[in-house]
C-alpha cells in the first residue's frame, strides 16, 4: 500500500529529528531510507509506524488517513534492528502472536494459525527450527523469524530498520536479494533504513536521501549516481575523488583551481553545469570514471605509484608542484600507464557543483 | 560474555575460604542452632504448647494477614512503578526513582513514626480520625501502612534491571502485530520478567513478615491485637519466657529460610535453563 507523507516534522525536546518531509511511496514500490548516523531515518520509520506519536504533519497509507491512528491499528510489519523476538516464546509462537492476540471476532480457529505459521517458516526457510527459542538461533535465522512475524498479519507496508546490521557479509548480502524476491512475489510496499549504500542501490527502486532531518533527495539508484543534487548525495554514495575549477561566462569549465592549476585536462559540457555565469565550481568523480591520458605536456600530472585492484589498476596522481596526489582506478585491460610518467585528466564524467562556501559571482 | 578465569587453589585461597565458613558459621549458623536448641529445651511439647498459645496464634495470624495484604499491594504497585520508570520518560522521573528507594535508606523506626505524624491523636489527621472513630495508629491499618511503606521498594527494584535491560523494544514489536495495552502487558512484558518478579515477590514477603521497627512504632504492643509475630516474640522474651520466644523465633527463621531458599533454587534452576538454551 502507498504511503503518502506530508510535511512530517519532529522535535526531540528542542532538536528537530526530522525537519518538514514530503515524500511520496507508491504501491509495490521497495524504497531505501539512507543517510548519516543521526540523519533520522529511525524516527521518520518509527513516524510511520505510529511509533513516534509527537510529530506534525500529515501521514496516509494507502487510502487511509493514519496521521492519528495508533499504532496497532496501523497493520504495518516492522522489522526491529535488534531482531525484538519474545524471548519466552518459541519461534512458532513468536510468529503466531500477531494472530493469536486478535478479538475473537477475527482471529483464525487454532488449526489455522497453526497452518499459517508452517508456511510462512517455510516461507522464510526456518521450518524445522518452529520448536526453538530465539535464543538458540543464529541471527541470520532471528533476522528471518522477525521477518515471517511481521509478515504473519498479512501488512501491505513494510518497515525494515537496519535488519541486516549485525549480519556478516555473505549472509547479507543473500539475504538482501532473498528478501527482494519476496517483497515482489507478496506484492509489498517496503521502506528499508540502512547505512550500507550498497545494500539501498542494490535492492531498492527508489532511495531517498537524508540528511540532519531533511530530505536531501529522492531517486532512482540510476538518477542518484548519474545526477545527484549535491555534493552530499555524491560523497554519501560512494567513494569520490574531487576538484575545485573556475567557470567562465557560459558555465563552461575552463581551469583548475589550487595546485592542479594548470594541468591539461578535458572538462564536461557546459550542459551539466549547475547554473550559467562564470564562478568557482566543485567536480566531483568515481575514482574509476577519471581518464588518463599520457602527455609530455607543460604541467601534467605525474603517476607515482600503482597496484592492482580487483579488474583495476590503481594509480596514484599527483598535482604537478606534488602537494596532491588523487588514487585513480583504470580497467586494467587498458595499457599500463609509465611510472613517474606525465598524464593529462579526463573529467568528462565528473558531477559540477557550485563550490560549497564559494559564491557564484566571485572569482 | 567474558568467561572469568579458572578458580586457583592456593593456600592463601584456602585460608581465605576457611575463614569465610568460620565467619558464616560463627554469626549465622550458631545462632540458629541455638534458637533450636533453646526453643527445645523443654522437648518438642513445649514448643507446641507455645505455639498453640491464644496470643501466639493471634500473633501469627495478624503476621500472615499482613503478609497477605502487603504482597499483593506492593506487587502490583511496585510493578506498575516499575514499568511506569522504565518504558516511558516523563517530568521528574528521577525523583521519583528517589522516593521509591527512600524506605530502603530511612531507618524503619523513622517509617513507622511518620504515620504517627500523621494519624496519631495529635498527629495531623488525628483529631478528624478520632471525630469519625477511625483508629489508625495502634491498629491494624497502621500496622499495614507501615509494612507497606517498609516493602515498597523490593518488587519495584527486582523488577527495573529486567525492564531496562529489555527496553521498549518488546512492547513496541507486540504493538505493530495489534496488541492492545492489556495484551502486550499480560502476554509480553509479565511473562519476561517472571523471574525476577517472583523473586521480588519472595524479598516483599520475608520482609513484611520480619518487619519489626516500623510496625513497633505503630502498633501499640498489645497482645493477642496488634502484635505481629516479630513482636511478640519481644514481649515474651522481655516476660522471661524463652521457650515461647524461641519457640515463635524459630518458626519465623523457618519461614524466611524458606523463602530464601526458594529464590535460590529459582536462581539456581533458571541459571542451568538458560546454560541448557
Ligand atoms: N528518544 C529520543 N530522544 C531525544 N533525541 C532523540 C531520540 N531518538 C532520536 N533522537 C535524536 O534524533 C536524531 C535522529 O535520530 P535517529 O535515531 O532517527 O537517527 P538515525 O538516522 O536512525 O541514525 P543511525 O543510523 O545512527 O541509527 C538524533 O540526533 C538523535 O540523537
Ligand atoms: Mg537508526
Amino acid at each position: 500500500m502507498g504511503v503518502d507523507l506530508r510535511n512530517i516534522s519532529c522535535l526531540f525536546g528542542r532538536t528537530p529529528a526530522v525537519r518538514d518531509i514530503s515524500l511520496r511511496v507508491s504501491n509495490g514500490e521497495f524504497l531505501a531510507l539512507v543517510g548519516p548516523s543521526g540523519a533520522g531515518k529511525t524516527t521518520l520509520l518509527r513516524i510511520i509506524a505510529g511509533l513516534e506519536p509527537n510529530y506534525t504533519g500529515q501521514l496516509s497509507i494507502g487510502a487511509r488517513d493514519v496521521t492519528r491512528v495508533p499504532a496497532r491499528e496501523r497493520n504495518i510489519g516492522f522489522v526491529f534492528q535488534n531482531y525484538a523476538l519474545f524471548r519466552h516464546m518459541t519461534v512458532a509462537e513468536n510468529v503466531a502472536f500477531g494472530l493469536r492476540v486478535r478479538p475473537r471476532k477475527r482471529r483464525p480457529a487454532r488449526a489455522a494459525i497453526a497452518a499459517r505459521v508452517s508456511e510462512l517458516l517455510e516461507l522464510v526457510q526456518v521450518g524445522p527450527l518452529a520448536q526453538r527459542y530465539p535464543t538458540q538461533l543464529s541471527g541470520g535465522q532471528r533476522q528471518r523469524v522477525a521477518l515471517a512475524r511481521a509478515l504473519a498479519t498479512e501488512p501491505e507496508l513494510l518497515l525494515l530498520d537496519e535488519p541486516f546490521g549485525a549480519l556478516d557479509p555473505l549472509v547479507r548480502k543473500e539475504i538482501r536479494t532473498w528478501l527482494r524476491r519476496l517483497h515482489e512475489r507478496l506484492g509489498l510496499t517496503s521502506i528499508l533504513v540502512t547505512h550500507d549504500q550498497s545494500e539501498a542501490l542494490e535492492v531498492a527502486d527508489r532511495i531517498a536521501v537524508l540528511r540532519d532531518g531533511s530530505l536531501e533527495q529522492v531517486d532512482t539508484p540510476d538518477a542518484l549516481e548519474d545526477r545527484p543534487s549535491s555534493l552530499f548525495v555524491h560523497q554519501f554514495l560512494g567513494e569520490t575523488v574531487g576538484f575545485d575549477a573556475s567557470a567562465g561566462t557560459d558555465g563552461a569549465i575552463l581551469s583548475l583551481n589550487g595546485p592542479w592549476n594548470g594541468t591539461p585536462a578535458r572538462f564536461p559540457e557546459p550542459a551539466t553545469a549547475p547554473g550559467p555565469g562564470p564562478g568557482r565550481r566543485h567536480l566531483s568523480l568515481r575514482p574509476w570514471e577519471i581518464g588518463l591520458e599520457p602527455t609530455d605536456a607543460q604541467g601534467a600530472a605525474r603517476v607515482t605509484g600503482m597496484g592492482r585492484a580487483g579488474p583495476f589498476l590503481r594509480y596514484a596522481v599527483r598535482a604537478p608542484d606534488g602537494s596532491h596526489a588523487v588514487e585513480v582506478l583504470r580497467p586494467s585491460s587498458l595499457p599500463p600507464l609509465p611510472e613517474d610518467g606525465g598524464c593529462a585528466l579526463d573529467l568528462r564524467l565528473a558531477r559540477v557543483f557550485a563550490q560549497p562556501g564559494a559564491d557564484d559571482t566571485g572569482a | 560474555m567474558s568467561v572469568s578465569p579458572p578458580l586457583r587453589r592456593s593456600p592463601m585461597a584456602l585460608g581465605l575460604t576457611l575463614l569465610a565458613w568460620l565467619a558464616a558459621v560463627l554469626f549465622l549458623l550458631l545462632p540458629l542452632a541455638s534458637l533450636g536448641t533453646e526453643a527445645l529445651r523443654k522437648g518438642l511439647g513445649g514448643v507446641l504448647r507455645a505455639l498453640a498459645d491464644d496470643d501466639a496464634l493471634a500473633a501469627i495470624r495478624l503476621s500472615a494477614l499482613v503478609v497477605a495484604v502487603c504482597v499483593p499491594v506492593n506487587t502490583v504497585c511496585g510493578l506498575f512503578a516499575a514499568y511506569a520508570l522504565t518504558k516511558y520518560d516523563f517530568p521528574f522521573r528521577g525523583l521519583l526513582l528517589v522516593l521509591i528507594e527512600l524506605p530502603l535508606s530511612v531507618s524503619p523506626v523513622v517509617a513507622g513514626l511518620v504515620w504517627v505524624l500523621l494519624f496519631g491523636a495529635h498527629g495531623w489527621f488525628g483529631p478528624w480520625l478520632a471525630a469519625h472513630n477511625i483508629a489508625v495508629v495502634f491498629a491494624l491499618p497502621g500496622i499495614l501502612l507501615a509494612t507497606l511503606f517498609v516493602t515498597f521498594p523490593f518488587v519495584a527494584r527486582t523488577v527495573m534491571p529486567v525492564m531496562e535491560s529489555q527496553g521498549r523494544a518488546p512492547e513496541e514489536a507486540a504493538t505493530m502485530l495489534g496488541a492492545g495495552f492489556g495484551s502486550v502487558f499480560l502476554r509480553v512484558t509479565l511473562p519476561e520478567i517472571r523471574w525476577a518478579l517472583l523473586s521480588g515477590v519472595l524479598l516483599c514477603a520475608a520482609r513484611a513478615l520480619g518487619e519489626f521497627g516500623a510496625v513497633s512504632v505503630v502498633s501499640g504492643h498489645i497482645p493477642g491485637q496488634t502484635e505481629t509475630v516479630p513482636l511478640h516474640i519481644e514481649t515474651l522474651y522481655n516476660g522471661y519466657d524463652t521457650v515461647g520466644a524461641f519457640s515463635l523465633a524459630a518458626v519465623l527463621a523457618l519461614c524466611s529460610g524458606a523463602m530464601v531458599a526458594s529464590r535460590t533454587l529459582m536462581d539456581w534452576l533458571r541459571g542451568r535453563r538458560s546454560v541448557a538454551r
